[in-house]
Parts: structure tokens; sequence; C-alpha cells
């Protein structure tokens, strides 16, 4: 356990240094791979989204401009590279394999962050634009998304993907005192 | 299949626990009483380490610094995020139910730390309030959270001795 504990808080002090200095570099991806999903939205079709510092600018011809707080989608970074610091085989094929999907996962989660939070930001924190352009259902709604992904998504993707890779729940040698269970030979 | 069946119930959980979260109501009989408490402990807390601070509501005020508690903060959605980790990994009611008491307690315990230390930091290294606000304290908490409920189901998994 203590040895679990120490690998878990290498991994969050190295998450939080890597994602504090890769933010302004990772928000210009981000705002990259979000900007054609954001276009789906016709509303919202020539706007131009940009990473800057920690944040993503939005701005358009037709649209009030408008700044998303990126790096509040994206700190879930940090807590996979602690959960991934804890296991054993991390260096090793099968635990590179299974941080590289994990990564790629949240990531992807992270550009639809983006876009739920371009949205949720138009129709709730821009009262005047959101009230002419959203129907109140869709305004809960948009409003919800955002909410149900910061407080619980965010983390619970990262705790997905650690347990579905992870050797250890299912997997691991169970009480070396249980009896073991002997197949019948036919 | 188990992790599978596992992972799907969590979420279920999870979204069922979450969205009441929203409505005014529970948030008015639920989320502001609790985190009306926390206030109320953390500057205690606070006072007892010398801090001269005040508390009125959900909020958190001294000469150097001023903090409002907010939903994030009050450790509630790692709570819901643990009561349905527990509840959806098969076993015996009473042990989860032992479990998500525990657990409650021993977040609510390092939520205190959390406001607490917060509150410190904001007063005497303001630069740094930012990063153990949205970064360092979340993912301590939740990493707290995924460590008690993989501790438990480790334990909750093993077939014991007769």
């Amino acid at each position: 356990m203590l040895r679990n504990t120490l690998r878990f808080s290498a991994g969050l002090v190295l998450g939080a240094a890597l994602w504090w200095y890769a933010t302004p570099a990772y928000n210009r991806f981000l705002a990259f791979a979000a900007q054609p999903l954001v276009h789906l939205d016709t509303r919202y079709a020539k706007a131009s989204l940009a990473g800057r510092g920690r944040g993503i600018e939005v701005s358009g011809p037709s649209i009030p401009p408008a700044r998303i707080p990126a790096d509040q989608y994206t700190a879930s970074l940090v807590l996979l590279m602690a959960l991934f610091a804890m296991r054993r085989d991390l260096f090793h094929d099968r635990g590179l394999r299974s941080f590289a999907l994990s990564l790629l996962v949240v990531v992807a989660m992270h550009v639809v962050a983006m876009v739920v939070g371009t949205e949720a930001t138009y129709a709730v924190r821009l009262p005047e634009w959101g009230d002419r352009h959203y129907s109140g259902t869709a305004q809960d709604l948009w409003q919800a998304a955002e909410f149900v992904y910061r407080i619980g998504a965010m983390f619970a993707i990262p705790f997905a993907c650690y347990w579905v890779t992870s050797p250890e729940p299912a997997d691991a040698p169970r009480n070396k005192n249980a009896p073991v269970k002997r197949r019948r030979r036919r | 299949m188990r992790r599978a069946r596992f992972l799907i119930v969590f979420f279920v959980l999870l979204a069922l626990f979450e969205t009441p979260l929203l409505l005014p109501a529970v948030d008015a009989a639920v989320v502001q009483p609790l985190t009306t408490g926390i206030a109320a402990v953390s500057g205690r807390l606070l006072h007892l380490l010398g801090e001269d601070v005040t508390t009125r509501g959900m909020s958190i005020s001294g000469p150097c610094f001023a903090v409002e508690i907010k939903n994030g903060c009050n450790a509630l959605e790692a709570t819901l995020f643990l009561v349905a980790a527990i509840l959806a990994f098969p076993g015996p009611w009473k042990e989860k139910l032992a479990a998500v008491g525990i657990g409650i307690v021993l977040l609510q315990i390092l939520n205190l730390a959390r406001v607490v230390s917060l509150y410190w930091i904001g007063c005497h290294h303001p630069a740094a309030f930012e990063t153990f606000h949205t970064v360092i304290w979340q993912t301590i908490i939740f990493g707290a959270t995924i460590g008690f409920f993989m501790l438990w189901s480790r334990r909750a998994g093993t077939p014991r001795a007769a």
C-alpha cells in the first residue's frame, strides 16, 4: 500500500507539472481538434477557436467572443498519470499499450468536453445571446452536460480506463489460503 | 465481462446520483447545508491553526484571503463517485454499506484538510492557489476515492477461509 501511495504521489507530481507546463500547447491542439466539431452547429459554422494561455478563445463574424476555461476540462490527465504510475508493468509492452490507449480515450473526451463547454458557455454564460439562440430546455441540457462532465465524468473516465486495462482488480492472485478449485478430469 | 458489467452499472449509478444535484430543491436541501457545515468546521480548524477568519454561510474570509466553498469543493462529487463504485461492485450489502459509511467519513476528513489548506495557500502563497485548487487537491481527492475503493474491492473480492 505504501509503495502504491508513493507511486501515485510521484505520478501526481509529474502529471501536475506536465499538465501545468503543457497546457498552452495542449490548448492549441484542442482548439484545432474541436473546431470542426463546433462547426457542426450551424450557429457557429464560421467560429474560430484559438488556444490562448490556459484557455481557448472563440470568435467569429456573427458571434460574441467568449473564453472557455479549457484547463478546467483537462486536469483529468493528472489523475490518469497518477493512476498509471501505480502499475508495475507501466514500462512493459502491455502497460505502455494500456497507457497509450487510455490517453487516447481521455484526449478524445477533452475534445468532446471542449465542444460541450463552448455550447454551455454560449447557452448560459452569455445570457443575452443564450436567451436569443437557445430554448430553455437546450440551455438546461448544455449546462447539465457540462456539469456532469466536470464533477464526475472527467475523473470517472481515467478511472474506467485504469480499471479496464489494469491486470490487478480481477486477475490478481487472491488469498493464498483460499481453497483451490480443482477441475475434474473426465 | 465482470469488469464491463461493473463499469456499466457504475456509470448508470453515477449519472443517477449526480443529476439531482442540478435541481434547485436538492441544492437547497442537501448541498447548501452540507457546504455550510464544511465551512463552519473548516473555520474552527483555521482558528485552531491561528488564522483570524470568520465564516458566513458557505464562505470563509480573513484579512488576507476569502474563499467560497462551492459544488466540487464539498467532496459530494467524490462521495457519489465512491458510492456508485461500491454499489456497482458485486458483494454482500452489509459490507457495501459499511464501506460507504467509512468512505464518506474519510472523504469528508480529507476534504476538510483540502479546504483548510486551500485557505492557507490562498493567504500565504496566492500564486499557487489555482494549481492546488483545480489540479492537486482534485486529483488527491479522486485518487483517495479510487484508492479506497480498490482496497475495499480487493478485500471484498477475496474469498475468506471458513
